[in-house]
């Protein structure tokens, strides 16, 4: 396959460009049919993730994307795509219902990280993700991540524990943004390019890492260039990855997800 | 246990996965600033690694205490630290998801004060209980008597 040419940096200004698809813009273009449904049940709807039931090619997925805004005011309404602790509660819920109704999952994975404010820590942010993250491990239904955009820490974790990774080409997926990286690291923000290239963020490296299990094309200057096209192989892919796991026994299915995350930086001990 | 790493997370899971051979509850004392950044990805997906055993050792029925201690954050705050059975806490321990000078920096505000302490997570009901070092011991101890 030939190697992608755009740098991590390169990668990092075309996730982060205006014009470039949201998970709303794929899910419009993927699915048949998508209701989009509301709430945590418990004290808001957060609007940082979507959540809501799909079909396409008769087969119903539940959908739950995290979404950035297309323009300042989404941005604002959606908290620029940075979930607060309801929205991990709200995908946790339909994810349930999810297994309850043995509907397989699509996630979509794009922020820039969880949001880090006052009422997300006084509402449980580190308990709503690794909730998530609990409870996706042994979920018996389906699970398929996409990586689509910017995959940052816990808060892309929270929506990303799944039998297939997939990424998009230029997406990039790691612990923190560069930025936040050159700040804890070297104590400078404006280091970020450096950064970007030493983290090992893009679909390559992660691909080589096993972290994730394919990469789906874009075109050179990125999914913005041609949306339809994109979301064609993102609709490929889910439904071959569908066809791949939905007669695999689900204790097995949830055995392979466990041994899956498992070996991410086993080691043996040597005595 | 410092920052976790690929070898904390192999660590953790490794005991858990023994405990459930074993037939014995876990306790886990946390002090960590988050997942090591310095291990990219593979420190972000320790906290996969580690949740799913802690979900194992749910579905084997074994109790799990997760002790929080000064400080405990970010990755770790995001993972099993938060899913114990019972979550105790020592006095004024500093815990949360993100740290405060990235909230300030975010937010533009003085956080309040006590924010992030244990006592402000008893508060908004995130952990059971906060127990002072000398009481730990025997806290513990009861605990796990009443589930013999």
């Amino acid at each position: 396959m030939a190697v992608n040419s755009n740098s991590a940096w390169d990668k990092v200004k075309i996730v982060r460009a205006p014009g470039r698809p949201t998970a709303l813009d794929y899910i419009e273009n993927i699915f048949d049919e998508f209701i989009e449904l509301h709430g945590d049940r418990c004290f808001a709807d957060d609007k940082a993730i979507v959540c809501g039931l799909a079909s396409c090619d008769n087969i119903n997925f539940t959908v739950i994307a995290e979404q950035k805004g297309r323009n300042t005011k989404e941005n604002i309404e959606r908290n620029f795509g940075m979930p607060n602790p309801e929205s991990y509660r709200k995908s946790l819920r339909f994810m349930k219902q999810a297994e309850k109704f043995n509907r397989p999952i699509v996630t979509f994975i794009d922020t820039k990280g969880a949001y880090p404010g006052i009422g997300a820590e006084e509402r449980g942010q580190g308990e709503a993700i690794a909730r998530n993250i609990l409870e996706m491990s042994r979920l018996k239904v389906p699970i398929i991540v996409i990586v689509i955009g910017e995959g940052s820490s816990g808060g892309a974790l929270a929506i990303g524990v799944g039998d297939k990774i997939l990424m998009l080409e230029n997406a990039i997926y790691s612990i923190l943004s560069p930025e936040g990286y050159a700040s804890i690291l070297w104590k400078d923000s404006s280091k970020a390019k450096e950064a970007a290239e030493v983290m090992k963020m893009t679909a390559d490296d992660l691909l080589e890492f096993k972290v994730i299990d394919e990469i789906i094309k874009e075109p050179k200057a990125g999914a913005q260039e041609d949306v339809k096209k994109v979301s064609k192989a993102i609709k490929k892919k889910i439904l071959e990855t569908y066809a791949e796991l939905k007669d695999i026994d689900k204790e097995e299915l949830v055995l392979r997800r466990y041994n899956k995350f498992r070996n991410m930086g086993e080691y043996v001990n040597k005595i | 246990m410092g920052s976790m790493g690929s070898v904390v997370g192999e660590k953790i899971t490794y005991s858990i996965e023994e405990a459930i051979k074993l037939k014995l509850p876990v306790i886990i004392f946390s002090v960590s600033g988050g997942a090591r950044m310095q291990e990219g990805i593979i420190s972000l997906m320790q906290m996969a690694k580690t949740s799913a055993a802690v979900s194992k050792l749910d579905e084997e029925g074994l109790l799990y205490i997760s002790v929080l201690t000064d400080p405990t954050y970010g990755g770790v705050t995001a993972s099993f630290a938060s899913l114990g059975d019972i979550i105790l806490a020592e006095p004024h321990a500093m815990i949360g998801f993100a740290g405060p000078r990235v909230i300030e920096q975010t937010i533009r505000q003085e956080l309040p004060e006590g924010f992030q302490t244990a006592e402000f997570l008893l508060e908004h009901g995130f952990i059971d209980k906060v127990v002072e070092r000398k009481d730990m011991k025997e806290t513990i101890y009861k605990l796990l008597l009443m589930h013999k």
